[in-house]
């Protein structure tokens, strides 16, 4: 593979910040999910009530606090107009969880030159729980290798450094770095990333 | 080469930070995603923090165009070149970034919606008990005497929510569901997990009455 010049202009090209959730994809989000009328009238609740859930959405996909907090500042503002023409609850999720895929792809896009995230969401619209997320990882994290699962819980969930990592694992740190790209990409061919 | 672009991202994440722009192949962001779902199921990630929160809502509710944010900056297509910049610039610090710690985020402070100034004990009781917590609407926190000077904090371990209790001889607060404990400044104390510390409160004397705006 040939590297390509970083370029500094890649960070100025245009934003895509004039994407809109193509509205056929919305509405079939909409059919799938069901919720009961309820007129959106308090802009402050459907806010509350759906932050932490868009965020945990947001933070799976980022992996880090900085980005997870800008892309989710985006979703609202992006989806604000539209949230207070009144929907019911199950639209307004559905909505959100589109608008922030379209943030997402931007986000990847812009960042990194992806073109297309893996949708594993789009035959279960629903925004994920802690818990059913740590389930999942931790599923995942059972069917690894003993040394791959080791280095990922040392360094992801118990945030060891590389050094202490290397320490527990009696080996060195240049093997922790491998091991632990390894293990990745077998972790995401697991979550079917 | 590319191994090592991608392992500075991983290691961004594991530092919680943003990273580094770069172009990534299919495979490379499917690695990336995998370290991001994990560093999901770390618990000090699990929920947003509560001053980003209170911002964010604050900010749609009432737009203020005057104070610029950096939210607000990206937003307008003509300043969004400007933005990246900027962005590029922290990118560049993150390699230099001591990653063999986790990142000891800022105490907030969290002023929920429609917040009152509310008495929740009195300085006389103080004397007696240096740390009292109270529980007010969605608000359960301590108000405390720390150093000659009254202070408030939530008392919502930053781990998974259980309510903390003042230790018996009142020199830190503790969770009862896990090994962690919190000093009385609500920095986190070293135990099993990095935690955030905890969110302080706003308070004032009123007489004798000790208020706290919740």
């Amino acid at each position: 593979m040939v590297p390509r010049p970083r370029s500094f202009l890649r960070g100025v090209t245009p934003r895509r910040s004039k994407t809109v959730v193509p509205d056929a994809y919305a509405k079939d989000l909409l059919q799938v999910v069901d919720g009961g009328i309820l007129p959106v009238e308090d802009w402050d609740a459907v806010y509350r009530d759906h932050v932490v859930p868009v965020y945990r959405f947001v933070y799976v996909r980022v992996g880090n606090r900085p980005d997870a907090e800008d892309v989710t500042s985006s979703v609202f503002e992006r989806a604000l107009p539209r949230l207070r023409t009144g929907a019911t609850v199950g639209q307004l999720r559905s909505y959100l969880i589109a608008t922030a895929k379209t943030v997402l792809a931007d986000h990847w896009r812009g960042r990194f030159g992806v073109d297309e995230l893996p949708d594993e969401t789009a035959d279960r619209p629903q925004l994920p729980t802690s818990d059913n997320h740590s389930a999942d990882v931790e599923r995942i994290l059972n069917g690894l290798p003993s040394n791959y699962r080791d280095v990922l819980q040392l360094r992801f969930l118990r945030g060891y450094s590389l050094k202490e990592t290397a320490h527990e694992m009696g080996t060195t740190i240049g093997n922790v770095k491998v091991m632990q790209l390894r293990a990745l990409r077998r972790a995401a061919q697991e979550f079917e990333l | 080469m590319s191994d090592k672009r991608l392992q500075r991202a991983i290691e961004a994440l594991l530092a919680d930070k943003r990273p580094p722009r770069g172009k990534l192949t299919a495979e490379e962001a499917s690695t990336l995603l995998a370290a991001a779902r994990l560093r999901a199921a770390h618990p000090s990630n699990s929920a947003p923090r509560a001053e980003f929160v209170d911002d964010l809502g604050r900010s749609l509710r009432e737009p203020q165009p005057g104070a610029p944010s950096r939210r607000y900056f990206l937003r307008g297509a003509g300043l969004a070149a400007a933005a990246a910049v900027v962005g590029v610039t922290a990118d560049r610090l993150v390699g230099q970034v001591d990653n063999s710690k986790p990142p000891a985020p800022a105490q907030g402070v969290l002023v929920p919606w429609g917040a009152k100034w509310t008495a929740v004990t009195t300085l006389t009781a103080l004397q007696t008990t240096p740390i009292v917590r109270f529980a007010s609407g969605s608000v359960t926190g301590f108000v405390m005497q720390h150093k000659g000077e009254v202070t408030a904090m939530s008392a919502v371990c930053t781990h998974q929510g259980c309510i903390l209790d003042a230790a018996g001889d009142f020199s830190r607060l503790v969770c009862p569901c896990h090994e962690q404990s919190f000093a009385l400044d609500g920095a986190p104390l070293p135990g099993d997990y990095y935690l955030t510390p905890l969110p302080r409160l706003k308070s004032r004397i009123n007489g004798d009455s000790v208020e706290v705006f919740v």
